[in-house]
C-alpha cells in the first residue's frame, strides 16, 4: 500500500493526544469529565491509541452465527406452523420452549432435515422422554440444554433431588457421548442483576461443576446460554472474554474447546409501554453477540412490523463474513476484554476456593453478591445515572403498545425452596407499577 | 473427579497486533484528524441532533464515489473563493460533508474515518493558517433510526432524523464513553485506508 496518506502529516501519539486533550479542557478536571467508571469497577478512558496496546488470544469459532426463534410449545400443531414461519422469515434455529412431553412426531412434521438447528428449554426432566427425542432427532444439529444446576438456581429446587438429577444427567450423557445434553445457562445472572464480571465469573464456575463430576471429555459439548445486554462493546467483550477464560480453565482438564455460545436478548432493561425501544434494544444486543462470536442468536418469535423493517439491517451483519473476527485488535474491545477476563478470574478463583458454585449457591452467596450489583444498579437508575428512555428519561416521548413479551412482575404459586432461587428484576419495573396505580 | 486447583492460574497478555496500518497513530483533534475533529469529541462537544423536515435526495452510491464527489465539489467551491481573493480558513469554515447513511455498519464507519483524512489531505494544499480549517463536519442523514448507530460510531457532529429515536444510543449503550472505539479493529482500518485510497485516486482522475 502507498504511503500517500500518511505522507504529508507527521506521525502522532497518545502523548500528543493527552495534551491537546488538557489545552480542549481548559483547566477542567480530566478525571472528572472524561473518565467513566463502570458497574464492574472498569474505568473507560476517553480514548485508546495504539501505544498501549494489549490483547488476549481469544480461540473463536468458525461458523457464522444462526439466527433462532423461540416458539413455546403447547399446542404441537400450532407450534410446528409458527416454526415454519419462522424459518420462512430467515431463521435457521428454532428453540422450542417445552413444559410437559409433547407428541415429536406432530411438532417436527416435515422439519427435518432442512439443515435447521434445534434448541430445546424443558421445563422437566424426563429421561425415557429425552432417549427417545434423541433417537427421533438422530439426524440433526440439537442442543437438549439439560441444565440441573441452571434450574436449582432458577428455582429453587432440583428436579427431583440432587443424587437423581445428577444420576439422569450422567446416564444421558453417557448413553448419547455425541449428543449436546448439558447447557450451562447463565441468562439468569444478567437478568437478576449480576455485572458483566460476574456473568462471567459463574458460567464458568458453574460450567466447572460439570467438569468436576464428568470430565474435561463433556467440555465441548456443553452449551452456553448467555442474556445480552446493551452495554455494547462490554458485551461484545463479555462472550471475548468467556471464550479465553473457559479455555484458560480447561488447561486444567489437558483439553480445550471453542464453546457454543447461545445469546438471547436481556429481560432487565426491557420496558413495558415501549415495544419500539425494546426492538431497538434488542438489534444492538443481538449485533454484540454476533460480534462478540455468538455462534446462535434467540428471538422471541414475534410478527411486527417494526421487528422486519430491522430484519434487512441486521441481515447485513449476520451475513457480514467473519463477524467475529471483527473486534480483532480494537484497542477498546482488546482492553475491556483484558479487564473483564482478569477480574472474571479473580471472582471464579474465590468460588472454586472456598468449594465451588454450588457450595456458594446453597450457601445463598451468589444469591447475595447478585443482590448487592442489583441494588447499586437499580440506585443508579432511580436517580438517573442508568437510563432506560421513555422511563425514567423522557417519560411520555417514547410510548408505544405494550410489550406483550414482558411480563409486568413475576407472579406465581407460592412454593417451597431448598435455596433461595435468583429471580430475574426489571429495572422498570417499579416506575411502571406506579404508573399503572396513577393512571388507574 | 477431585477438584482442580485454579489457584495459579493467569492470563497472559500479548502487546504485538496482528496488521499496523500507517495511519494507525493518528488521533482526534489534530490534522488529518482520522479519529474526530475534536480531541474531546462528545465529551466537550455534544452531538446535535435536528429534525429533519424535508426529504434528502442523494443516490445511494458506493462510498468510494460519494467521497470523490464531496472533494471535487468542495473543491470547485474553494476555487470560486480564491478566484475572489477570498482567504482559505474563510472559505472552508462555511463548508461541512451531509452525508446519508446507509445499512452497511463497517463501511459507514469506515467512510466517515476516510472523509476526515481526506479532507484534511485536500486543505493542506492550500496551506491554511487555521487549525479548525483541516476539522471537517459531518453532519448525517438518517432513514431509520438503526443508522445513527454507524453515524455516532463513526464520529459524526449532528444527526439528522425524522423523529428522536436514535436518542437511545447516546442513552442507553455507553458508545459514547470512548473516541471513535472502532479503531484499531484491523477490518475497519482496512477498511478505511481501502476506501481513502480509492476515493483519493478517483478524486485525481
Amino acid at each position: 500500500m502507498s504511503n500517500f496518506i500518511t505522507n504529508e502529516f507527521p506521525a502522532s501519539s497518545s502523548a500528543a493526544w493527552k495534551q491537546k486533550i488538557q489545552f480542549e479542557l481548559d483547566g477542567a478536571d480530566y478525571n472528572q469529565t472524561l473518565l467513566t467508571k463502570t458497574i464492574e469497577g472498569i474505568t473507560i478512558s476517553p480514548f485508546y491509541h495504539l501505544d498501549t496496546f494489549e490483547k488476549l488470544n481469544i480461540p473463536l469459532p468458525k461458523e457464522h452465527c444462526k439466527i433462532c426463534t423461540k416458539i413455546k410449545v403447547s399446542v404441537e400443531e400450532t407450534a410446528n406452523i409458527e416454526a415454519f414461519k419462522a424459518i420462512e422469515q430467515g431463521s435457521s434455529s428454532i428453540l422450542f420452549e417445552v413444559l410437559e412431553p409433547f407428541n415429536s412426531t406432530i411438532l417436527f412434521h416435515n422439519l427435518l432435515q432442512k439443515n435447521i438447528e434445534f434448541h430445546f428449554k424443558f421445563h422437566f426432566l424426563d429421561e425415557k422422554f429425552i432417549n427417545n427425542l434423541i433417537l427421533k432427532l438422530v439426524d440433526e444439529t440439537v442442543y437438549f440444554n439439560i441444565d440441573i444446576i441452571g434450574n436449582l438456581a432458577r428455582t429453587g429446587n432440583w428436579y427431583a433431588s440432587q443424587k437423581k438429577d445428577f444420576s439422569i444427567l450422567e446416564s444421558l450423557i453417557k448413553k448419547n457421548p455425541d449428543s449436546f445434553i448439558i447447557s450451562v445457562d447463565t441468562t439468569i445472572y444478567q437478568n437478576a442483576g449480576a455485572n458483566i464480571v460476574q456473568q462471567i465469573a459463574y458460567a464458568l464456575a458453574h460450567a466447572n461443576e460439570y467438569l468436576t463430576i464428568f470430565g474435561g471429555t463433556v467440555a465441548n459439548k456443553i452449551h452456553f446460554n448467555f442474556a445480552t445486554g446493551t452495554h455494547y462493546f462490554f458485551e461484545i467483550a463479555k462472550i471475548r472474554a468467556f471464550r479465553y477464560l473457559y479455555n484458560l480453565i480447561l488447561g486444567k482438564y489437558n483439553t480445550s474447546a471453542i464453546a457454543k455460545v447461545c445469546s438471547e436478548p436481556s429481560l432487565r432493561n426491557k420496558t413495558l409501554y415501549g415495544s419500539t425501544i425494546n426492538t431497538l434494544r434488542s438489534t444492538v444486543e443481538r449485533m454484540s453477540a454476533i460480534l462478540g462470536g455468538a455462534t446462535t442468536f434467540v428471538n422471541n418469535y414475534n410478527s411486527d412490523i417494526f421487528t422486519q423493517n430491522q430484519q434487512p439491517i441486521l441481515n447485513e451483519i449476520c451475513t457480514f463474513r467473519k463477524a467475529q473476527q471483527i473486534p480483532t485488535d480494537s484497542y477498546y474491545i482488546e482492553y475491556v476484554t483484558k479487564q473483564l477476563s482478569e477480574k472474571a478470574l479473580t471472582i471464579f478463583k474465590d468460588i472454586e476456593k472456598s468449594g465451588g458454585f454450588l457450595t456458594q449457591l446453597k450457601e445463598g452467596t451468589i444469591q447475595r453478591k447478585i443482590n448487592e450489583n442489583a441494588q447499586k444498579e437499580q440506585h443508579q437508575f432511580d436517580i438517573g445515572e442508568l437510563v432506560l428512555l421513555g422511563v425514567n428519561k423522557y417519560p411520555n416521548q417514547y410510548n408505544s403498545e405494550e410489550d406483550v413479551q414482558i411480563t409486568t412482575t413475576l407472579k406465581g404459586k407460592a412454593y417451597k425452596t431448598l435455596i433461595i432461587p435468583i429471580l430475574p428484576k426489571r429495572l422498570a419495573e417499579k416506575l411502571e407499577q406506579k404508573r399503572i396505580k396513577d393512571g388507574a | 473427579m477431585e477438584r482442580k486447583d485454579f489457584s495459579n492460574l493467569e492470563i497472559t497478555v500479548h502487546n504485538k497486533k496482528d496488521l499496523i496500518f500507517e495511519h494507525e497513530d493518528y488521533i482526534a483533534g489534530i490534522a488529518p484528524n482520522l479519529r474526530g475533529i475534536h480531541a474531546t469529541m462528545y465529551f466537550q462537544t455534544p452531538l446535535e441532533t435536528k429534525i429533519a423536515t424535508d426529504s434528502f435526495s442523494k443516490k445511494n452510491t458506493t462510498p468510494e464515489i460519494e467521497l470523490s464527489n464531496f472533494l471535487i465539489e468542495s473543491l470547485n467551491y474553494i476555487q470560486k473563493g480564491i478566484d475572489a481573493n477570498i482567504s482559505i480558513d474563510i472559505i472552508v469554515s462555511e463548508l461541512s460533508f451531509t452525508t446519508k447513511i446507509g445499512n452497511n455498519h463497517i463501511d459507514e464507519i469506515a467512510k466517515m474515518r476516510a472523509s476526515r483524512l481526506l479532507w484534511s489531505k485536500l486543505i493542506n494544499q492550500f496551506n491554511p493558517k487555521n487549525q479548525r480549517s483541516f476539522a471537517l463536519r459531518i453532519n448525517a442523514r438518517i432513514e431509520t433510526c438503526i443508522n445513527a448507530f454507524q453515524a455516532i460510531l463513526g464520529g459524526c457532529q449532528c444527526i439528522i432524523s425524522k423523529d428522536k429515536k436514535h436518542f437511545f444510543f447516546e442513552e442507553e449503550t455507553g458508545i459514547l464513553k470512548t473516541i471513535d472505539p472502532w479503531a484499531g479493529a484491523t477490518f475497519i482500518e482496512k477498511r478505511t485506508e481501502e476506501i481513502a485510497t480509492k476515493a483519493w485516486m478517483l478524486f485525481n482522475k
